[in-house]
């Protein structure tokens, strides 16, 4: 017999949506206790139900005053304390939605009972997200994630303590090592942008600070607490270094990326330098398209340099010079910047585009030997990491919107749907506001509209929902909150979200999230372990052979 | 002109009569003190810890006509009532909380039975209202004295109310809330008028039906002629010594629990605890239209009982 915590209240409303139960005495109830119930109806046939607990409240039973707090603690008025809890139904089975009956004893539901009351039991292929505050997985349905009923992830949180970028990692960790994926785990990629330090260049390294409390979190998830296995990590090469070697300080292993001038030219990546909110404003958006147009004239030559009208450009500078050379003569402009082109108009295309040369100078260049390895490919290693931390606002959108733009072209070509493509993005905001459009924009719309279909799954990040397209959001199957400003968490964006779990975001600590996917009513509250993979320098193991022995067989 | 606002709410009255019905013959009020000598008296010693209130409540759910052909129906009156105890020691702990239900009649009458209880049959005296509400009262105070009972032994038991059906309890202090009887003699008068809050009077023996010594306490400062004032009773079976110092001790104890005038409408003579007790016993009586409506069923299923029904 199942020990019963309370029984449903009758003094308020019993909906078949949300009911209060008293709590029994010697009991207490949680937030985020599962529980179950029944109701027999008069048929004989029995309803079962399951819910959340969203709030629990207490009080004096018999006081009416504020003050009689202090007669009834120095025993002078008779009280009674009780404590009731509100549900909001998850389940009904079968789907007889009656309110369960004032009096009707309600227990804590546990294993397969629980399993029932979160849905996780129709769940066929499911990964697990987080655990429960008692240890036991929480889970989500693969098919809202892969595209096969919905696709794509948002998480929202203020930077710092939200966690968003862990939680990113420890998504991708447990869909490449639970098994879900089955045989189409090994074509499964990651494209991962690092926009924090040099922070997830180590996800191939153990985490120093990974305790054994931790590791047992892993088990009771049955995930293996080990780093991701492959990993290739790029970033963009010194400023003004012309053996472009990658800008990194914290490992040696790291390739640098850039495009050649050919591709530049040949590929139309010419809008992706002018991808601000105030480009898309302003009259040289049509300049922009005009030379994009005149640029793929360009004939490559053996080292990926163009050349244009005979001459060869090795280095972003040239090819800016002559750019601006030819909007601004008599003789091209007509041509090069377009019909009844006005001076101011070209004159500020140019000013941006020389303003850029300095950034993006060390992306876009041909005078360094083999450039194919400098080449940003995804199907190297499961997880491939490209580093924008000490780019520019201009570079980083120029560098995400380049390299989403080819990842998704790759996977409409390939039209392989099964072997996903998970691309991480933190600060959507920032490639996908609100207002305005931009290349990147149209990109990360295209991805989050029509990637379910591809296969392509955006797992986004931002501090603030209410900064970021609607689509995109709206797009997004399965939505994660860490903490929250006060002010954020009451915007329309986290409507999903019911006043309470709102209330509780601006109070998460590290390591808890709220996540709502569509096939259960209610958000679940969960705890996702320390990451096993290093999330900074500081916190990777040693390499051994970074501090082994000068000679092993010395002694023999 | 000038005037005082009683603190009592009006819909209880006041907490004296404008004509009291003078009983001082039977009382001598010169048992621990001359008449001479009467003062008020400060109690200056500890309060008690272990304290247990009685009280009950009773409510009339319905007026009842009962057939007895060939003659009028009979007069009756349906009424439930209850009686607890409340225990203040660190804390304040309903311990007891009994219910009943009664037809009260001199008509011969059967038990009703409804969907919220049994009427038992109570027999009264007559058939006048006023003698069915007596009913009701005695049938509440022997309720109240088995409520007493079961809660056990107390340092102090205050029962509200005189103390005519429990004084046999050990401990027990009848607390009357209203003052209808002048018990003491005119010359004594301004003693009780000039009490000041927290003393009390000197004791009177008073032999009516039974003998009990009295005083007089006052709980608070309030506005009106009786404000703030109590009169306390215990039995007279013991020596004045020891009847004197128990009420320096119920008098030391009993201003800790006097209500305040916005929490209380009979402020502060009602207790705290009794108050606290009225409205558990009073939500225990269950809900009067439900007790009506049982009642009307019950009249359907019963040939006997009707509802002014003179057809028959």
């Amino acid at each position: 017999m199942e020990k019963m915590v309370g029984r449903v209240l009758g003094t308020k409303d019993a909906t078949p949506l949300e009911f209060w139960v008293g709590v029994a005495a010697g009991e207490f109830i949680q937030l985020d206790d599962v529980v179950a119930l029944k109701r027999v109806l008069p048929g004989g046939e029995v309803v079962r139900m399951y819910g959340t607990v969203g709030q629990v409240v207490a009080r004096h039973e018999g006081a009416r005053f504020d003050s009689d707090v202090f007669l009834i603690e120095d025993g002078i008025l008779p009280a009674e304390v009780s404590e009731a809890a509100h549900v909001t139904a998850t389940r009904f089975e079968p789907e007889v939605f009656v309110p369960p009956r004032p009096g009707e004893p309600v227990r804590i539901a546990e294993g397969d009972e629980r399993e029932r009351a979160l849905f996780f039991d129709q769940m066929e292929r499911r990964f697990p997200v987080g655990a429960a505050r008692n240890g036991e997985p929480l889970w989500v349905n693969l098919e809202f994630l892969n595209g096969e009923r919905g696709a794509h992830v948002n998480i929202s949180g203020i930077s710092g303590v939200a966690t968003k970028t862990s939680y990113a990692t420890f998504l991708l960790h447990s869909l490449f090592t639970s098994g879900v994926l089955g045989k189409a785990a090994v074509n499964t990629k990651a494209l991962v942008f690092n926009v924090k330090g040099e922070d997830l260049l180590h996800l191939d390294r153990v985490n120093s600070r990974l305790d054994d409390e931790a590791r047992v979190r892993y088990a009771n998830l049955e995930l293996p607490s080990t780093p991701f296995e492959s990993v290739a990590g790029f970033a963009p090469p010194r400023l003004d270094d012309p053996k472009a070697t990658a800008d990194v300080a914290s490992r040696s292993d790291v390739t640098s990326f850039f495009w050649s001038i050919h591709e530049f030219c040949s590929q139309d990546l010419l809008p992706f330098l002018f991808a601000d909110a105030e480009d898309d404003r302003a009259q040289y958006t049509t300049v922009v398209y005009n030379v994009m147009a005149q640029l793929r004239r360009a004939e490559p030559d053996d080292s990926g340099a163009a050349v244009i009208d005979g001459v060869a450009m090795r280095t972003f500078r040239e090819l800016a010079d002559l750019i601006t050379d030819r909007v601004q003569s008599e003789d091209h402009r007509y041509q090069w910047a377009g019909p009844a082109m006005g001076t101011g108009t070209i004159n500020a295309f140019v000013r941006r585009l020389q303003g850029s040369v300095r950034h993006l100078g060390r992306l876009i260049r041909s005078d360094v030997p083999d450039p194919q390895r400098h080449r940003i490919e995804l199907d190297q290693s499961q997880v491939t990491v490209v580093d924008l931390h000490n780019l520019n606002d201009r570079a980083k959108r120029f560098v995400v919107g380049v390299t989403l733009r080819r990842a998704f072209d790759e996977k409409e070509r390939a039209g392989q749907s099964e072997e996903l493509l998970l691309v991480v993005l933190d600060e959507l905001n920032k490639y996908a506001p609100r207002e305005g459009t931009s290349p990147i924009k149209e990109i990360l719309l295209d991805i989050a509209e029509r990637g379910r279909s591809l296969g392509v799954i955006l797992i986004g990040a931002q501090q603030t929902a209410s900064e970021v397209e609607r689509r995109i959001i709206a797009n997004s199957s399965i939505r994660v909150v860490g903490r929250l400003d006060s002010a954020e968490a009451a915007r329309e964006e986290y409507g999903f979200l019911p006043s309470v779990h709102r209330q509780r975001a601006t109070i998460l600590k590290p390591g808890t999230m709220i996540l709502t996917q569509p096939q259960l009513p209610v958000p679940l509250v969960l705890e996702f372990p320390f990451p096993a993979w290093a999330t900074r320098a500081s916190e990777a193991v040693p390499v051994l052979s970074d501090a082994g022995p000068d000679d092993p067989f010395e002694d023999l | 002109m000038n005037f005082t606002v009683e603190a009592w709410d009006s819909d209880y009255g006041a907490p004296t009569s404008e004509e009291l019905d003078d009983a001082s013959q039977n009382v001598d009020p010169s048992v621990e003190f001359a008449i001479d000598a009467w003062r008020p008296l400060l109690p200056e010693v500890d309060h008690l810890d272990d304290v247990l209130f009685i009280d009950g409540v009773r409510r009339v759910d319905a007026t009842l006509w009962i057939d007895q052909p060939p003659d009028f129906p009979g007069f009756a009156l349906a009424a439930t009532y209850a009686a607890g105890a409340v225990r203040c020691n660190d804390k304040a702990t309903i311990e007891v909380a009994e219910v009943e239900r009664g037809l009260f009649t001199s008509a011969p009458a059967a038990d009703i039975f409804t969907g919220v209880g049994t009427y038992e049959v109570k027999a009264t005296k007559g058939t006048t209202s006023e003698e069915l509400w007596l009913g009701i009262q005695q049938r509440m105070g022997d309720l109240e004295a088995v409520a007493a009972r079961k809660a056990g032994t107390a340092e102090l038991v205050v029962v509200d109310g005189p103390l005519s059906h429990t004084r046999d309890l050990d401990n027990a202090v009848g607390y009357v809330k209203t003052q209808k009887v002048q018990y003491l003699p005119m010359e004594l008068a301004s003693v009780l008028a000039e009490l000041p809050a927290g003393y009390r009077t000197p004791l009177f023996l008073t032999t009516t039906s039974w003998s009990r010594f009295s005083w007089y306490l006052r709980l608070a400062n309030h506005e009106g002629p009786a404000g703030g004032l109590v009169r306390c009773e215990i039995d007279a079976n013991k020596p004045v010594a020891d009847a004197a110092r128990i009420a320096t001790r119920v008098s030391a104890t009993l201003p800790r629990f006097a209500s305040a005038r916005h929490k209380d409408p009979r402020a502060p003579q009602n207790l705290y605890p009794i108050g606290g007790l009225e409205r558990e016993l009073r939500h225990r009586l269950g809900d009067k239209e439900l007790a009506m409506r049982a009642l009307r069923t019950a009249s359907r299923q019963t040939p006997s009982v009707t509802s002014l029904d003179l057809s028959s």
